[in-house]
């Protein structure tokens, strides 16, 4: 007969194996239950952790492209409200232009009046022509001064480049207009000179006036064209956010799926591991009290 | 026939017999909680004729009575074995295990506090430059997230060293353990081969020879050869370590440094031959100290150097809000020398070369670049994936050695129960052997005092 012989520090032993291991997945589940997190050490799931790393690199990217878009709006929306106003007095300066070629019958005063008042009008687009945006004017490129264009002689000082965002991985949109683009025509034309011209015609050469107002037709046609191209890529950058949106939202979801606790399975998971540690203290304290000398007397 | 005494002389080794057993008895219970104590049992023998008969005479008796021949440990030397091999690789595992997961914990990730938070920090911070090129602040938060990831960096290379100090300082205490228990072992050698010619019972001694050959197997992973004359040799990665009386001991040379490591490794010899053990708690930190953490810093070095690569060379294609083309953002090439060369903003290289002073096409490319990110990340992985594995190992070797535990515990433990019913039966034993004596005496009484008294 071979059975196996227990003795009692082998009971010992393995209670105290079994009460440790019990602790331990206690342990676990407590500390996943009060982090909130399945992974708290790369190696609670390698394959989660490089998952978990990319995603977070990934919202981390996605929070700051969010950002670039806010604040590639940001500056469109006031390109785009500038030259709004802008085509506004273009219309004010060709009434008047108009008004001062199709009657013969005003006088020196009112050519006069009509030319101060086109004067006053390219003053005012010079004024919007230098608008900033944090300190940066919209229509000047990438220039470091202050101006896009020269407050009195109306010529461009600012640099004729591109400044983009990137709104996505790889996607980089342009988000300014430069002033040459906005106010030049092909020919070289530009809207500050037409107005000048248009001013000094008005009282010196009033026959001038009907060659000046296809020149600032031109001008307002490039002006609209700018416009809508400005508008095309305000509409990318905003379903490029909104896309962002999605992206982030999704990958947020992705990061708890793999990151966070469930936590009804978890507390499911201690409730059960409760039960076990303290069937197995219970069996500890029964098994390891009694010996054979509580029966001999 | 036999003697008219003869009962008496077998009662007589009855109660002697019933004494010792009461004894072994008494004694086992009294080491129930010894560590390395091994049960003992006392074989009876009863004792009778001879076993080479004589010519011309014959035994007539009926038994002589009871004789302890011997007291057995009882033990198995195969167990013995098979015990030291599965606690050299118990604590091989267990010692890596621990070293591994406390230096994991240092790692922060997956997280937002780690380098990899720091370096999504620091490629945000150079898409905040090119959408406002001009401000000195955004720049300013550059330079200050760059030496945020510089130091994150640092501080993992200094977790890395720090535990790799450790280890070395514990590689020093084991070894000198190791040579302490080796000649404590060789003079217990001595005391085992005196005990075995003269003859006294050598039990206590062979306790202690089988837990310091564990202790051995434990640290080394030793094998041990057990002699003819109950003594052991001991012999580690095939060098003798102990030989009969003598122990030849351990040394250690080399680094005390992480950084000094590649240069002038640690080295365990033996006897003059350099060691790499594979088990135990010295193969361990061997293994720590030449594979496990200098590879993590090597891994380390290498995203260091690809995230300055990929830094320097672009900052190189741009120019500075001076104009000047941009100079190495990053010096050093390995994790602990790797330092932020740019102090001043304005030196940020954010432009393409004659693109107008604001210009920030250059950070807007930097800001899409991975600066190592993907190195890094396949770092934290493997390694998450090694300690993952020695954990797993362990779990599973712990339970093996558990279990060899308990067959050793189930062959040499005392179970007091046992004991109880042997001090039981031996006390009965005894009993009955004073009532053999008294109905003897009773008997011899009778022949004695109250024969022949016919006629008196």
């Amino acid at each position: 007969m071979s059975t196996l012989r227990v003795t009692q520090r082998m009971m010992v032993n393995s209670s105290l194996t079994a009460l440790q291991l019990g602790m331990g997945r206690l342990a676990q589940t407590q500390e996943q239950l009060s982090t909130g997190r399945l992974i708290n050490k790369p190696s609670d799931s390698p394959t989660g952790t490089n998952e978990a790393m990319r995603i977070r690199a990934q919202l981390a990217a996605d929070t700051q492209h969010s950002r670039n878009a806010q604040d590639a709006l940001s500056w469109m929306g006031q390109t785009d409200s500038t030259l709004q106003s802008m085509l506004d007095d273009v219309h004010r300066a060709r009434d008047l232009i108009l008004q001062g070629s199709s009657t013969g019958s005003n006088g020196p005063d009112a050519r006069n009046a009509l030319a101060t008042e086109l004067t006053q009008i390219r003053k005012s687009l010079l004024g919007l022509a230098n608008t900033q945006h944090l300190g940066r004017p919209i229509f000047g490129g990438t220039t470091g001064g202050t101006d896009a264009y020269d407050k009195t002689t109306g010529v461009f000082v600012g640099e004729d480049f591109g400044v983009s965002r990137t709104v996505k991985d790889g996607v980089s949109v342009r988000i300014n207009v430069t002033g040459p683009e906005a106010f030049s025509t092909a020919s070289g034309d530009d809207l500050f000179t037409v107005l000048g011209d248009a001013a000094t015609n008005m009282t010196s050469d009033p026959t001038a006036l009907s060659g000046t107002l296809d020149r600032l037709d031109a001008v307002a046609s490039q002006m609209k064209s700018a416009l809508a191209d400005l508008g095309t890529r305000y509409g990318r950058i905003q379903s490029a956010t909104s896309s962002l949106q999605d992206a982030s939202l999704n990958n947020q979801n992705r990061l708890s799926e793999v990151e966070n606790v469930d936590i009804a399975k978890a507390v499911l998971d201690l409730q059960m591991q409760q039960v076990a540690y303290q069937a197995s203290l219970g069996a500890t304290a029964r098994v390891l009290q009694p010996s054979l000398m509580d029966f001999l007397r | 026939m036999s003697g008219t005494f003869s009962s008496l002389s077998t009662a007589l080794s009855a109660l002697r017999y019933n004494r010792v057993a009461m004894d072994v008895a008494s004694g086992n219970i009294a080491n129930a909680g010894t560590d390395g104590y091994a049960r003992r049992t006392v074989i009876g023998q009863a004792t009778g004729a001879p076993s080479t008969p004589a010519l011309w005479s014959r035994w007539e008796g009926a038994g002589d009575g009871v004789e302890a021949s011997r007291i057995d440990r009882m033990v198995d030397p195969l167990l013995d074995a098979r015990s030291r091999t599965e606690h050299a690789a118990s604590s091989y595992l267990d010692t890596r295990a621990a070293s591994l997961s406390r230096f994991e914990t240092t790692l922060g990730e997956p997280g937002d506090n780690g380098i990899s938070g720091a370096l999504a920090d620091f490629k945000a911070g150079w898409y905040d430059v090119a959408n406002n090129p001009g401000d000195p602040a955004a720049r300013t938060q550059l330079l200050a997230r760059a030496r945020t990831l510089q130091a994150s960096i640092a501080q993992q290379a200094q977790s890395v060293s720090t535990e790799w100090s450790d280890q070395r300082t514990r590689l020093d205490a084991l070894v000198e353990q190791v040579n302490q228990t080796a000649s404590d072992l060789g003079s217990l050698n001595k005391a085992l081969r005196v005990a075995n010619l003269a003859g006294t019972d050598a039990g206590t001694l062979l306790d202690q020879r089988d837990q310091l050959t564990l202790k051995l197997a434990e640290l080394t992973g030793a094998k041990v050869t057990v002699n003819a004359d109950t003594t052991v040799d001991v012999k580690v990665g095939g060098q003798a370590l102990v030989s009969g009386n003598t122990a030849t001991p351990m040394s250690l040379s080399g680094a005390s440094d992480l950084s000094a490591q590649a240069s002038n490794p640690v080295t365990l010899s033996l006897g003059g031959s350099p060691l790499t053990l594979s088990s135990g708690e010295i193969g361990a930190t061997q293994t720590l100290l030449g594979q496990n953490l200098p590879d993590y810093l090597d891994g380390l070095d290498g995203f260091v150097s690809q995230l300055v690569t990929e830094v320097n060379t672009q900052h190189a294609k741009g120019v500075d809000l001076g104009g000047n083309p941009g100079t190495d953002f990053f010096t050093g090439t390995t994790a602990t020398s790797l330092q932020v060369a740019i102090t001043d903003p304005s030196a940020v290289a954010a432009a393409a070369p004659g693109q107008g002073a604001l210009d920030a096409t250059n950070a807007d490319a930097m800001g899409g670049l991975d600066l190592g990110a993907p190195d890094y990340r396949s770092l934290v992985t493997g390694f998450g994936v090694t300690v993952a594995s020695v954990q797993r190992l362990a779990g599973n070797q712990d339970v093996l050695t558990a279990q060899v535990d308990s067959s050793r515990e189930s062959l040499s433990g005392v179970s007091i129960d046992e004991e109880m019913v042997h001090l039981l039966a031996a006390q009965r034993g005894y009993e009955g052997a004073a009532r053999v004596l008294t109905t003897v005496d009773s008997m011899l009484d009778t022949l004695i005092n109250r024969t022949g008294l016919v006629g008196r």
